[in-house]
C-alpha cells in the first residue's frame, strides 16, 4: 500500500502538472465551501499582495505554446493513412493497491482520437497493452512479451522495473512520460517529464526567484517516498543557497496534527514552506495555515490545486503556489483534442482522467514529434522517433509547447523536459498562472 | 513545556482513533480468538458508506449487484449514521460467519491468512467502487472550533470530544463485560471454552456478537474522525491498525483499560514527535512516528510475552502429515536442464514464463523452508 502511495505521489507531480497545463485547473472557484472564520484574514491576501518586489520575468520564456502539433491542431487533421506503427504499454494494473487502468484506457481512447486525427506521422496507431503487477518479474515478462509482438517502439505507463535490457537487447526504443526510480534517470530511454528531480528543483527556482527566498520550512510524510522527494528538494535549495528545517509528519495525520507541523516549521519565521504532502495532507496543511494564521507563502505541487482539494478548503488555497500548475486553457487546439478525447471516455471534467493524463499527452506528445518529422519529410518510424527526440533541439511537448532538450542535464540524461508553469490561487477566480512564471527553467537547480 | 502541552494535545484525535482500534481488537479476540488484521479495512468500509450517503448513495460492496442505490440527495446525517452503522454490525456477522466461523477447527495461521485476506478484499472494494474520489471528506460531525486550554495551548475540540467519545465506549464495554451475562459468558469462554459451551453457552454465538460489536465501534469511529482525516483506503486500515495492535498488545488483548490508555498514550507521543524532533539533536531524523508503534509491539512481545493469554478451544487441530521429500539426480537435472534449453531456444513469451516460474518457485521453497520446517509463518516473506 505504500508503494502505492509513493507511486501515486510520484506520478501526481507530473499528472496534475500535465493535465492543468492542458486544461488548466478546473476548480470551481465559486465553490460555496465554508471558509472557517479565521480564514478572514488570508482571503484579504491576493496575488497583488505577493507579487515579487522584482518583476522580471523567469528566465526561460515560454515557447511559442500554440499548437505545437501544427497550426490547428489534432483535431483539423484527416484520418492516417500509411503502415500502422505498433506501440507497446507496460503499465502496472491488477494487484491490490497497485492498480492503475486508467492509464491504458486512456492511452487507447488517444491512439483512437489519433487514428481519426493525423495517427502519427501519418501512420494509424495500434497499441499492444501488457500489464505488470508491479513485481520485477512481471515487468520483465512484459518487455519479453512486447518484444515477441514485434512493436516499433514502447512507451511506458507507470510500471516500476522496466526491462530495459530485454527492449535494447530487442532493439525496441523505450520512452515514457514519468520517471519513478532513480535507475529511471540513467536507463537506455527518454522521459518526457522529469518527476521528482525537476519538480523539486522548481520550487527551489521559484522560492528564489519570485520570493528571494534565504530561509525555508519543509513539511514531508515521513515515509520512503516523500523522504525520497525531501532529499531531491533539500539538495535543490542548497544548490539555490537557502536553508532549510524540515518538519516530518505522518502518512496519517488529523487535520490537528498538521496543524503541529505546520507550527514548527514556520516557528522560526522563514521566507517560504514548502508542503511535500498530497491529497489529504493539501486540506490539512491548507486548513492548518489558515487556523494558525500563518502567512508565510507555501509552494507545493500541482496535485495540491485539484479540483478535489480546491472544492473544499475554497479561499483557505490563498497564498499557495502550485508547481506544474496553470491558468485554465479554453478554445485553443490542445483544448480541443482534450476535449474529445475526454469525450470519449464519457468523461466531462479533466481530473477524471487521473493517471490517464500520462497516456494521453505521452502519446500526443510523440505524435507532435512524429507529425513534424513527416513534414520535414523525414521517415516515421519508433527508432526515428527515438532518435530525434533525444537529438533535438527544436521539438516541443503537448500540450504546453515547452522545449523538449533531452540531455540537457548530464546527470539525468533520459530527461526530455526542465520547465514547468507556475500557479497560485486567487480568490474569487482559482488557480490562475503566476505571470512571469508560464515555463521556469529548472536546469540551474537540478539536485 | 506549554509548547509541548500543544502538540500532546494536537494528538488526541489520532489517540482516540488508536484507542479505539485497540479495543474493537480487544473484544474480537475475547470473543473468538482471533487478532483480525481486516478490523481496520471493515471499519473504513463503513466509513466509506457514511460519507458517501451524505451524498446521496448507498455502495453496495457485492461485485455483480449495482455499484450503488441513488437517494437523489443526502439522506441526513441520523440516517446516515444508522444506516452506516447497520451496514457494520452485518459486515461483521457475515464476515465472522462467512470467513471465519469456517475456519472455526482450522490453525491459527489459516486464521491470519483469511483476516489479512479481509484487508485485500475491502482495500479492493474501496477502490472499485470510489474509483474516482477514493479521497473523500466528509462534513464535521464532532463541534471542531479551537478551545483555548491556557495561553499558547489552543487545539481544535473535536479530537477532545473524540477522546471523550471512546472513553464512554470503554467504559460501556468494560462495565459489560463485568456486569452482564453476555460478557461474563464472552470471558469465560475466552478462559474455558469447553466450559462455558458446558453452561450452554455457543462459542460461535459469543464469537459472533464479539464480531458485530467490534465492527460498531470501529465503524463509529471511522465514522466521527472522518472529518479530521481524509478518507482513504490505507489510512485506518494500515495507518491506525498497527499502533491498535501495539496497544491491544500491552493491554494483552483481554483488558480494556489498559489498551485504551496506550492507544491514547501513542497517539499523543507520536504528535510530540513533530517538536521533538526539532529540539532534540539525537531524535532519529527518519521513521520515529512510524517505528514507535512497533516498538510498542516489540517491548510489550519481550516484556508480556509470557503473559498473553492462549484462547481456550475445543479444537485440537492436528498438522497434516508432511511425506519425506524425495530428491534424485533426475528430478533436479531434467527440470534444470528443460528450463536452461528453454531459455536459449524459446521465444521471449516462453522465456518471460520460464523466468516467472523459476522466481515462483523460488519463493515457494523460501516458503517451504520457513512455515513448513521452521512452523513460523512470515508475513514478511
Amino acid at each position: 500500500m505504500n508503494r502505492k502511495h509513493h507511486v501515486r505521489a510520484f506520478a501526481g507531480l507530473t499528472v496534475f502538472a500535465l493535465v492543468a497545463a492542458s486544461c488548466g485547473s478546473d476548480s470551481d472557484s465559486s465553490s460555496d465551501s465554508a471558509a472557517p472564520a479565521a480564514t478572514d484574514a488570508a482571503v484579504e491576501e491576493t496575488v497583488a499582495d505577493t507579487e515579487p518586489a522584482d518583476t522580471e520575468p523567469a528566465d526561460t520564456e515560454p515557447t511559442d505554446t500554440a499548437a505545437p502539433d501544427g497550426g490547428e491542431g489534432f483535431v483539423a487533421l484527416p484520418p492516417p493513412t500509411g503502415d500502422p506503427i505498433v506501440i507497446g504499454m507496460v503499465n502496472t494494473e491488477g494487484s491490490p493497491g497497485l492498480d492503475f487502468p486508467e492509464i491504458s484506457i486512456a492511452t487507447q481512447a488517444a491512439a483512437d482520437f489519433l487514428n481519426e486525427h493525423g495517427g502519427i506521422g501519418g501512420r494509424p496507431i495500434e497499441m499492444e497493452f501488457c500489464k505488470a503487477s508491479g513485481a520485477p518479474e512481471t515487468s520483465q515478462a512484459c518487455a519479453q512479451e512486447l518484444a515477441g509482438k514485434g512493436v516499433e517502439l514502447v512507451m511506458l505507463g507507470l510500471d516500476l522495473f522496466p526491462g530495459y535490457d530485454t527492449f535494447t537487447a530487442s532493439n525496441i526504443p523505450v520512452t515514457g512520460v514519468l520517471p519513478i526510480l532513480p535507475g529511471d534517470y540513467t536507463a537506455n530511454a527518454l522521459f518526457l517529464g522529469g518527476g521528482n528531480t525537476t519538480t523539486t528543483a522548481a520550487m527551489a527556482a521559484f522560492a528564489q526567484e519570485n520570493f528571494g527566498a534565504t530561509t525555508a520550512g519543509i513539511v514531508s510524510a515521513d515515509n520512503a517516498g516523500a523522504n525520497g522527494t525531501e532529499a531531491d528538494l533539500k539538495k535543490a535549495l542548497d544548490a539555490a543557497g537557502i536553508t532549510y528545517v524540515s518538519i516530518k509528519g505522518g502518512d496519517n495525520e488529523t487535520d490537528a496534527g498538521f496543524q503541529g507541523l505546520m507550527s514548527q516549521a514556520t516557528a522560526d519565521d522563514p521566507d517560504v514552506l514548502f508542503s511535500l504532502y498530497a491529497d489529504a495532507g493539501c486540506i490539512g496543511t491548507m486548513r492548518g495555515r489558515v487556523l494558525l494564521g500563518i502567512e508565510t507563502p507555501v509552494i507545493t505541487t500541482a496535485i495540491c490545486s485539484s479540483a478535489e482539494v480546491i472544492d473544499v478548503v475554497g479561499d483557505d488555497a490563498v497564498g499557495w503556489y502550485f508547481i506544474g500548475g496553470q491558468t485554465e486553457r479554453v478554445g485553443t487546439p490542445e483544448a480541443a483534442a482534450f476535449d474529445a478525447i475526454l469525450e470519449s471516455l464519457g468523461f466531462t471534467n479533466s481530473t477524471e482522467l487521473g493517471l490517464g493524463a500520462l497516456g494521453v499527452t505521452g502519446l500526443l506528445t510523440l505524435a507532435t514529434i512524429a507529425n513534424t518529422m513527416a513534414a520535414g519529410g523525414e521517415d516515421v518510424t519508433g527508432a526515428s522517433i527515438f532518435e530525434r527526440l533525444g537529438a533535438s533541439d527544436d521539438l516541443v511537448n503537448w500540450p504546453e509547447g515547452n522545449a523538449l532538450t533531452c540531455g540537457a542535464a548530464t546527470t539525468y540524461p533520459t530527461i526530455c523536459n526542465f520547465t514547468f508553469p507556475i500557479a497560485t490561487y486567487v480568490a474569487g477566480t482559482g488557480i490562475e498562472t503566476v505571470p512571469g512564471f508560464e515555463a521556469l527553467d529548472t536546469t540551474d537547480f537540478l539536485p | 513545556m506549554t509548547d509541548y502541552l500543544f502538540f500532546i494535545l494536537l494528538g488526541t484525535g489520532a489517540g482516540a482513533i488508536i484507542a479505539a482500534f485497540g479495543l474493537g481488537l480487544v473484544v474480537t479476540y475475547q470473543g473468538s480468538g482471533l487478532v483480525n488484521f481486516g478490523y481496520g479495512a471493515m471499519a473504513t468500509w463503513a466509513g466509506y458508506v457514511y460519507a458517501e450517503l451524505r451524498q446521496g448513495a448507498y455502495p453496495f460492496p457485492i461485485p455483480g449487484l449495482p455499484d450503488r442505490y441513488h437517494f437523489g440527495g443526502d439522506v441526513g446525517i441520523w440516517w446516515a449514521f444508522g444506516l452506516a452503522l447497520l451496514t457494520a454490525a452485518l459486515m461483521g456477522l457475515l464476515v465472522y460467519q462467512l470467513v471465519f466461523r469456517p475456519l472455526y477447527r482450522a490453525p491459527a495461521l489459516a486464521k491470519v491468512v483469511a483476516s489479512i485476506g479481509l484487508v485485500i478484499v475491502f482495500t479492493s472494494l474501496i477502490e472499485r467502487r470510489f474509483e474516482d474520489n477514493a479521497g473523500l471528506r466528509v462534513d464535521a460531525i464532532l463541534p471542531r472550533e479551537p478551545v483555548t486550554i491556557m495561553e499558547g495551548v489552543t487545539v481544535p475540540r473535536d479530537g477532545l470530544w473524540l477522546v471523550f467519545i471512546v472513553g464512554l465506549i470503554a467504559a460501556a464495554v468494560w462495565a459489560s463485560s463485568r456486569y452482564t451475562r453476555l460478557g461474563l459468558a464472552t470471558k469465560a469462554a475466552a478462559g474455558n471454552e469447553k466450559g462455558a459451551i458446558l453452561l450452554g453457552y455457543s462459542p460461535q454465538r459469543l464469537a459472533q456478537a464479539s464480531f458485530v460489536l467490534a465492527s460498531l465501534i470501529g465503524a463509529l469511529v471511522v465514522i466521527l474522525a472522518s472529518p479530521m482525516i481524509q478518507l482513504s483506503s490505507g489510512v485506518f486500515t494500515f495507518g491506525y491498525l498497527i499502533p491498535a495492535l501495539g496497544a491491544a498488545l500491552i493491554g494483552a488483548f483481554t483488558r480494556v483499560w489498559p489498551t485504551v490508555v496506550a492507544g491514547l498514550a501513542i497517539g499523543l507521543v507520536q504528535s510530540s514527535f513533530t517538536k521533538m524532533q526539532v529540539d532534540f539533536s539525537w531524535f532519529p531524523q527518519y521513521g520515529a512516528r512510524e517505528g514507535l508503534p512497533f516498538l510498542v509491539i516489540i517491548v510489550a512481545m519481550v516484556f508480556l510475552g509470557e503473559r498473553l493469554p492462549d484462547r481456550g478451544s475445543v479444537a485440537h487441530f492436528r498438522m497434516p502429515a508432511i511425506p519425506p521429500a524425495k530428491v534424485t539426480p533426475l528430478s533436479i537435472i531434467v527440470p534444470v536442464g528443460v528450463a536452461v534449453v528453454g531459455l536459449l531456444v524459446l521465444d521471449p513469451l516462453w522465456r518471460g514464463a520460464i523466468m516467472t516460474t523459476t522466481i515462483a518457485t523460488v519463493l515457494a521453497l523460501s516458503l517451504v523452508l520457513l512455515s513448513g520446517f521452521g512452523g513460523q509463518p512470515s508475513l514478511a516473506q
